[in-house]
């Protein structure tokens, strides 16, 4: 999955410190991913807006923004990063209706299920560089089909 | 000289025998005349007529004194007088009368116009001049008076008159006296007979039945129409019978009961007795002394309350009816209440639940996250010590592997109570949070079938299911409920038998009703328990086995599901717990 030596960059935001050690000594046992921990969604946007990211996983009840605005403002920063949403919050049709409007990946109720999240996680990365593939390839096709226009220019100032 | 006094003596006497002789007379005549009647009005004209004849007076009266109180004292009761002008006015009668009940004693005037007593009303036309009055007196007692009025001869009464005047009121006295008593015990009969005719008519007409009976041995005198109709027995044959003979009242087989009236008691008793159709007529009655024909007589008053009985009756029957219907109806309330209590206790556990879900979502993710990390580190080291390329010193370091062993027991432990409270968490959220799933039609047979394959290991080797199911159309629920439901329902059936035994499911439809039974042979639920069994909270696991909220998370499932789940128990034969599904929900489902 990964191309060239880069390796996928997964942000971690919770305002509580025992969710991001849990995640991060998870993730770091059982992966290669770059892993990124943000206790509140201020720091989590600071620091994002000067670095690449892949997939963030966030928390849903956090003072000053919830986890479905911090989601929102890292789709402006980082629009192919797979976002998901891990939350203690009880209510799922919100969670739901916030799915649809934010065009969340997947949506993970606490206490999480470590295998489960994994493959999620796994699969958000998957799609997110599907994603970017799908981009370059429709970038690729663009450039060919500009190229053809051209050379579609050429033969015919050619034959004019 | 002394011939002549001796004429003139003789004279006197032959007068005074003369006088004795008309006395003796007048009195012979009374006394005869007198003596020939007992009528009060005869003897008194008699009386009058010979005042009148010996005393040579214009008017005569007998005024008796009444015994009656109020009104006049007096009542006039024969006068005899030469014309009505002559009589004696009214105003002066009772002037007069009233002097001689005050003074009780002869009273002459001769010139009743210069008398000062009565010079008042008796004015110059007055129509009497000289009067004569003496008392009349029996055994003592002023009963009347004698009058006679205006003497013929001129010089007015003498002495004379007043003495005869006075034998004849005290000839006469006692004889008006015989007869007024005679009147008045002939009146007081006459009365009596009129009562008595009046009380026979008020018998007779009165809608009650009325006996009378003799006061003294209780045979019947007398008995109206009523009564015959009552008893079903003509007049002639209750007459003549006694009292507890015709009507069947123990109490007149008591004498007591008639000491009793004779206290002044009525006696009332209800008594019933075959009528003159056959048909069973309730009476009550009333039972006093009363008099009659003037004597004591036993009088029995019935009232034939037969309706009333039977009306009583209805209404019993119709009040039986109504308490019956109002205790159901309670019974209803009593239940729709405690369902609503126990629905609120639910609604209220529910929220408490939630929060306590939430609030515990966090922490025990982590711990169980990193319950789960650590031993996967654990198999990480485990697995760098056990490698090929490890130095024998550190892969056979005994200290290095008794933790390593250690570490991985703790690990596995740790996941376990950690799983064990996510599980807790989980059931108390699906608790809380019922509605989220979506509906489905589902075949409650596959989510048993998958549910047995779930709790195989809570039955293994020892408890024999025995599937019965039936036809049933697929049922129109939240499958992941119902089959927590069934869940619930097979691990206690499991966990009531103690070693080997057997758990029955049943299935079958009945009418738009899905029935799912699921029946174990365990040791069953004492009665105590079984109205509780619902209530969230309410446990005979140990601590640590149980939540208590296995029973009643089912109980709110199969009501949100617009059915029902109940339970039968012998002690020591077991339970069946029998869940009920309509086929569709209709309105009354909870909001999704």
């Amino acid at each position: 999955m990964s191309e060239g030596a880069k390796l996928p960059v997964i942000a971690v935001v919770d305002d509580e410190e025992m969710v991001l050690t849990s995640l991060r000594s998870f993730l770091q046992l059982e992966t290669d991913y770059e892993v990124a921990t943000f206790q509140s969604p201020q720091e989590a946007l600071a620091a994002l807006k000067d670095q690449s990211l892949d997939l963030i996983v966030s928390d849903y009840l956090m003072p000053d923004m919830n986890g479905i605005e911090l989601l929102l403002e890292v789709k402006k920063i980082h629009p192919y990063a797979t976002r998901i949403l891990l939350t203690g919050y009880a209510d799922k049709e919100n969670a739901i209706k916030a799915i649809n409007e934010v065009g969340l990946y997947q949506y993970v109720e606490k206490p999480w299920d470590n295998d489960d999240l994994k493959l999620i996680i796994q699969n958000g990365l998957e799609r997110r560089f599907l994603m970017e593939k799908l981009e370059s390839k429709i970038q690729e096709v663009q450039q060919v089909q500009k190229n053809l226009q051209d050379i579609q220019a050429q033969i015919i100032k050619a034959f004019m | 000289m002394e011939a002549l006094e001796e004429v003139k003596r003789l004279e006197e006497e032959n007068q005074r025998l003369k006088r004795s002789v008309e006395e003796l007379s007048i009195l012979n005549a009374i006394g005869t005349a007198i003596g020939s009647t007992m009528d009060l009005r005869e003897v008194v004209e008699l009386i009058v007529q010979e005042s009148v004849r010996n005393l040579n007076v214009e008017q005569a009266a007998v005024m008796l004194l009444d015994q009656d109180e109020g009104g006049d004292p007096f009542r006039t009761m024969a006068r005899k007088a030469h014309s009505a002008e002559e009589a004696v006015p009214f105003r002066f009668g009772q002037q007069l009368t009233g002097w001689m009940l005050k003074h009780r004693k002869p009273l002459l005037i001769n010139e009743l116009r210069s008398d000062d007593r009565f010079k008042l009303v008796a004015g110059e036309e007055f129509p009497i001049r000289s009067l004569l009055s003496v008392p009349l007196r029996a055994k003592g007692q002023m009963v009347g008076l004698l009058n006679v009025f205006n003497k013929r001869d001129p010089g007015g009464f003498s002495e004379d008159d007043q003495r005869l005047l006075s034998i004849i009121a005290s000839q006469s006295s006692q004889i008006v006296e015989n007869a007024r008593l005679y009147e008045e015990l002939q009146r007081r009969s006459r009365d009596l007979e009129d009562s008595e005719k009046k009380y026979r008519a008020i018998m007779q007409g009165a809608s009650e039945a009325i006996v009378l009976a003799s006061s003294a041995n209780q045979r019947i005198l007398e008995v109206n129409e009523q009564a015959e109709r009552m008893t079903g027995l003509p007049r002639e044959r209750l007459i003549g019978r006694s009292l507890a003979q015709a009507l069947p009242v123990p109490e007149f087989a008591d004498p007591e009961t008639f000491d009793r009236m004779r206290d002044g008691d009525h006696v009332r008793v209800s008594f019933a007795l075959d009528g003159e159709d056959g048909r069973k007529r309730y009476c009550d009655s009333s039972a006093t002394l009363v008099t009659y024909g003037g004597h004591r007589v036993i009088q029995v008053i019935c009232l034939d309350v037969t309706e009333r009985e039977q009306l009583a009756a209805h209404l019993r029957v119709h009040a039986e009816e109504l308490e019956s219907e109002v205790a159901t109806a309670t019974r209803g309330l009593r239940e729709s209440q405690a369902q609503l209590v126990h629905q609120e206790k639910m609604a209220a556990l529910g929220k408490l639940v939630a929060g306590i879900a939430h609030e515990m979502n966090t922490p025990i993710g982590t711990i169980n996250s990193n319950a789960d990390t650590l031993s996967r580190s654990i198999q990480v080291v485990e697995g760098i010590v056990r490698g090929e390329d490890t130095p024998e010193s550190i892969r056979e370091h005994p200290k290095l592997n008794k933790v390593l062993s250690l570490l991985e027991d703790i690990a596995r432990i740790n996941k376990l109570a950690c799983e064990r409270i996510v599980g807790i968490v989980g059931s108390l959220r699906n608790f809380a949070r019922l509605d989220e799933a979506e509906l489905q039609v589902a075949d409650l047979h596959e989510g048993l079938d998958s549910t047995l394959t779930l709790v195989h290991h809570e039955l293994k080797n020892r408890i024999t299911i025995v599937k019965d199911y039936g036809e049933i159309p697929p049922v129109s629920c939240h499958p992941n409920q119902i089959n927590q439901v069934f869940m619930n329902l097979l691990v206690n059936a499991s966990q009531a038998i103690k070693e080997q035994g057997e758990i029955r499911i049943e299935t079958r439809q009945a009418g738009d009703i899905v029935e799912v039974r699921i029946s174990d042979d365990g040791g069953g639920i004492p009665p105590d328990h079984l109205e509780k069994i619902f209530d969230p909270g309410f446990t005979t696991k140990g601590v640590g086995v149980g939540t208590g909220l296995g029973l009643s998370i089912c109980f709110k499932i199969a009501q949100d599901h617009g059915g029902s789940i109940e339970v039968e128990s012998v002690a020591g034969e077991g339970s069946t717990f029998t869940l009920k599904l309509p086929v569709t929900r209709n309105g009354s489902e909870k909001k999704a």
